[in-house]
């Protein structure tokens, strides 16, 4: 019964890998606890969930799960109020599709880049608080955030420190990839389970 | 569910809605409303305990907010606010979501999905995405007793002791989703997931009143807060 375009196993693949990336995103919402910390989500969660976007990339050898994986990462990010994510996130997730099935979904290279370049997409979720600096932080001291958090968060937003968050998220999300690599190696490769 | 059980696409709106608008318009009694809307919806649905606990914690967060923070400052101020109000606005929001994922089977979000026409390739993953997550949650409270049985976690410095934990709760986890996804991927072949042509339910939903009623509330509320933006600028 297969059939060239639906493969169940590749569907069921790719949504139980997103199931534990988004674990992964909620283990890393401790950061969201302080103002400067809160600037370096993207960061720790690019660094969490880079294992099972690597074994994503591996396992489903098709040209439209990590744009799939992108969408339901970015509607989650939409349903805990950071809706401005979701469009970034979602281009990000089809420039990384398009350049992992480029490479025929070997090269650990350009697997790599797209996750780099998806987690630094996600810093997009920012955006309001970078370019439109004022309509946001009177938007959160209306939402009744404290003014310490709202000064705290004032004094980020500006152009060197976009970059440097953009920088860390980056390197974050090298990290991720690596520790999924070594764990592979480590574990999976040699139990066979790859 | 008989009749009064929603629409899973009215559901899907009701989330989308509450996510919007409750981020978008940073009102107070915005988010009172979506927050008694959902609650209603949960009693109606039955789970009236639920309703009674999340309702507790939110008054909680609302004194808090009115009473506690203005005597506070500085490092503890930051860590209430932060439960407080970061917390509190994410509560329509996830009552939303819960209520969605607690009346809703996989079979009829799939068929709800499907009438939206959006493409099989996202709705699949999607419902095993939302399947999967409480899975998770449950290996990781395994794994985190296996750990404490053979004491795992107290050696060497902060970073050594970070990745090995990393390590630690990844291993499992990945050759449980591998195994899982076999098991769960010869179920669904057996369904018939692979095949092309459309997939019928053998419960079709409807709109019926109660989706009518709740869809006409949310214009209503859209209507009623650009009134009030409108007043407010003029």
């Amino acid at each position: 019964m297969k059939t060239k375009n639906t493969n169940g196993k590749d569907l069921i693949t790719t949504g139980i890998y997103t199931a534990l990336y988004i674990v992964a995103l909620f283990a890393a919402s401790v950061a969201n606890v302080t103002p400067l910390t809160f600037m370096f989500y993207p960061a720790v969660a690019s660094l969490l969930g880079g294992t099972f976007f690597l074994m994503l990339a591996i396992k489903v050898k098709n040209s439209f799960s990590i744009i799939v994986w992108g969408i339901i990462v970015g509607l989650l990010f939409l349903v805990l109020g950071m809706g401005m994510a979701l469009p970034f996130f979602v281009v990000g997730a089809v420039v990384g599709q398009l350049i992992i099935a480029k490479s025929g979904h070997k090269s650990l290279g350009m697997i790599t880049l797209a996750y780099i370049i998806t987690s630094v997409c996600s810093v997009g979720g920012y955006a309001q608080l970078f370019f439109t600096t004022d309509s946001y932080l009177k938007e959160a001291s209306a939402r009744g955030l404290t003014d310490d958090f709202v000064n705290g968060l004032s004094k980020y937003a500006t152009g060197t420190f976009l970059a440097v968050i953009i920088l860390v998220t980056a390197a974050a999300a090298l990290c991720g990839i690596m520790a999924g690599r070594l764990i592979m190696k480590k574990h999976l490769v040699k139990a066979g389970v790859i | 569910m008989k009749a009064g059980g929603l629409d899973v696409r009215t559901k899907l709106i009701l989330l989308l809605y509450t996510a919007i608008v409750v981020f978008a318009v940073p009102k107070l009694w915005l988010e009172v409303t979506m927050f008694a809307l959902c609650s209603l919806l949960h009693i109606i649905y039955g789970s009236v305990r639920r309703s009674l606990k999340y309702l507790v914690i939110y008054a909680a967060a609302v004194a808090v907010q009115f009473f506690l923070l203005p005597k506070l400052s500085g490092a503890a101020l930051m860590t209430v606010s932060i439960f407080a109000v970061s917390f509190r606005r994410l509560m329509p929001c996830i009552m939303a979501g819960r209520l969605l994922l607690q009346t809703t089977t996989a079979s009829e979000m799939l068929n709800g999905l499907q009438k939206l026409h959006i493409p099989i390739e996202v709705t699949i993953p999607l419902a095993v995405t939302v399947r999967y997550i409480p899975a998770v949650k449950e290996q990781l409270q395994h794994i985190r007793d296996a750990r404490r049985l053979r004491q795992f976690s107290k050696r060497g410095g902060f970073l050594h002791r970070a990745v090995r934990s990393m390590e630690l709760y990844y291993v499992p986890l990945l050759v449980s989703a591998v195994q899982m996804s076999d098991e769960i991927t010869a179920a669904a072949v057996t369904r018939g997931i692979e095949d092309p042509c459309r997939h019928t339910s053998a419960l079709e939903r409807r709109f019926g009143t109660a989706d009518y009623l709740l869809l006409t509330l949310l214009a209503a509320l859209t209507a009623l807060i650009i009134f009030t933006r409108k007043a407010a600028v003029a």
